[in-house]
């Protein structure tokens, strides 16, 4: 036992005192580097940027930005939620999406921020061939456009701004069904 | 009050991970220097955490959270299974193992207490072998030769106790086992503890460990800061009867040679004592850490803690 004791021992390589500093500095780069990579993991699983937090509940990410979107509840009851995200920077704004209970290929995606803008981490522009703009109840008007999407289908996008809210609505259904759908929701706004 | 608790674990693991680090790329630093660089381990996020809540209020707001922490536990709310986060499961099973970690080493320690002080009666050390070894001893060290408790039982038993005025208790078991320049290399080494006050920081230790039972890094820390503390006994001991080799003799007798007798905590115990006797055994385990190089490491521990948030 004593023996393999003095043989382990014998592995030890003296170092020289100068060394300790630079061993020290790459263990701490080596800590910086790992703490990054375990903060990056939840963004590899969700593919979201950092500042994006996927809610499990409405109440969660109304709760977390401040934003309010019960109405989306109200509105669309039946339609199933497919994802709900927040954020708070750099402004707070709510994205929550929704799949027509009857065509799951029918989805629905209402943000809405406390801005004049959804922020793109949460709402990633996309680019648009045709803008019209359309009235909303309470005398607001909104800008309903075309979007192509890299798959090379088409959404319509319904935006307006009430109050110090702004709202975007993305639909892959019939335009007119986005009209209706936005309607509904600019009625519930202040 | 949640928060802080996952501050401290999280900082608990990030600091013992790199302490652990730091020694086992430079195996050849002194016992001191292990020694405060486990105190760092096991200090460092007890009071930094407390320190940056009440100090940095601004460091757990998003922006900082996104754009400067190398690390922000609410990252991690996102991942979540049936409506529990990821991040709120792992600081409960981090406590749930410090817990264990912590249990570990308190229920045999407190068992074992127990069991010594029925061991055997006290009588006086008649033919004074003890006693003039343990003056020697500490003549070598030089330091008082603290006051000796001699134990009746064939048990080998040697260990340095007292909080204020430690004193050394054997057993007349250890004086038949060890070979005379064993038994003044083993005293030599409770000597060192009884010099350094070594049980006083010891119960320390105890207290520190079962108030923040929840951090798992803080109990490996502070397990490594025991081992380290023996480890300095022991090359205090070799440097005082100056053979390194007969002091691993005596660790080696007294842990004795036959595992299948063994609890699992005496097992422990015995691989901890065999590290121990390959460290008191190595050459060259001489480089210290100066004053500004302690410094410079609590410094970059410092920082790297205040960039990961939990």
């Amino acid at each position: 036992m004593l023996e393999a004791a003095l043989h382990k021992s014998s592995q030890g390589v003296p170092r020289s005192p100068g060394r300790a500093f630079a061993v020290s500095i790459m263990v701490f780069l080596a800590a910086a580097l790992a703490l990054r990579g375990v903060d990056a993991i939840p963004s590899w699983f969700s593919g979201l940027p950092r500042t994006v937090r996927a809610c499990a509940t409405l109440e969660e990410a109304e709760e977390l930005t401040g934003v309010e979107l019960g109405a989306v509840w109200s509105a669309f009851r039946g339609w199933h939620p497919v994802a709900i995200r927040a954020t708070r920077r750099p402004v707070a704004a709510i994205a929550v999406t929704l799949r027509n209970p009857v065509e799951a290929e029918t989805e629905l995606a209402v943000y809405r921020s406390l801005d004049d803008r959804v922020p793109e981490s949460l709402c990633p522009p996309l680019p648009s061939f045709h803008a019209i703009n359309v009235p909303l109840p309470k005398g607001r008007t909104a800008t309903l456009k075309a979007e192509a999407l890299s798959s090379g289908g088409v959404l319509q996008e319904l935006e307006w701004t009430a109050g110090r809210e702004h709202s975007v609505v993305r639909f892959t259904g019939r335009t007119v069904e986005l009209l209706r759908l936005g309607r509904l929701l600019a009625e519930k706004d202040p | 009050m949640d928060r802080l608790a996952a501050e401290i674990v999280v900082h608990g693991v990030v600091a013992t991970s790199v302490v652990a680090l730091l020694i086992h790329l430079q195996p050849d630093l002194s016992s001191s220097a292990r020694f405060r660089l486990w105190l760092l381990a096991l200090l460092g996020p007890v009071w930094l955490a407390p320190l940056y809540a009440l100090l940095f209020p601004a460091r757990l707001a998003d922006a900082f959270r996104d754009d400067w922490a190398l690390f922000s536990g609410s990252h991690w709310t996102s991942v979540a299974w049936h409506g529990v986060g990821a991040g709120a499961v792992m600081v409960l099973l981090g406590a749930g193992l410090g817990l264990l970690l912590f249990l570990r080493d308190f229920v045999p320690l407190a068992a074992e207490a127990g069991s010594a002080r029925a061991r055997g009666r006290e009588v006086a050390d008649r033919s004074g072998v003890l006693t003039s070894a343990v003056a020697r001893a500490a003549q070598a060290l030089d330091t008082s030769a603290p006051a000796l408790h001699m134990w009746n039982t064939e048990d080998a038993v040697l260990a340095c106790r007292g909080l204020r005025r430690p004193v050394i208790v054997a057993s007349t078991g250890l004086v038949r086992l060890l070979a005379p320049n064993e038994l003044a290399a083993a005293l030599a080494h409770e000597i060192a503890h009884a010099k350094w006050r070594d049980p006083a920081r010891g119960w320390v230790v105890v207290v520190l460990r079962a108030a923040f039972f929840f951090s798992p890094g803080l109990q490996v820390a502070a397990r490594a800061l025991v081992q380290t503390m023996e480890s300095a006994a022991d090359d205090s001991a070799a440097r005082a009867i100056g053979d390194a080799r007969t002091v691993a003799q005596a660790l080696l007798k007294m842990v004795g040679d036959r595992d299948d007798r063994l609890t699992a905590w005496q097992r422990w115990k015995k691989r901890a004592i065999e590290h121990r006797c390959a460290l008191v055994l190595s050459p060259g385990r001489t480089v210290s850490v100066s004053a500004a190089g302690m410094a410079a490491m609590a410094t970059g521990l410092a920082l790297l803690l205040f960039f990961t948030v939990a």
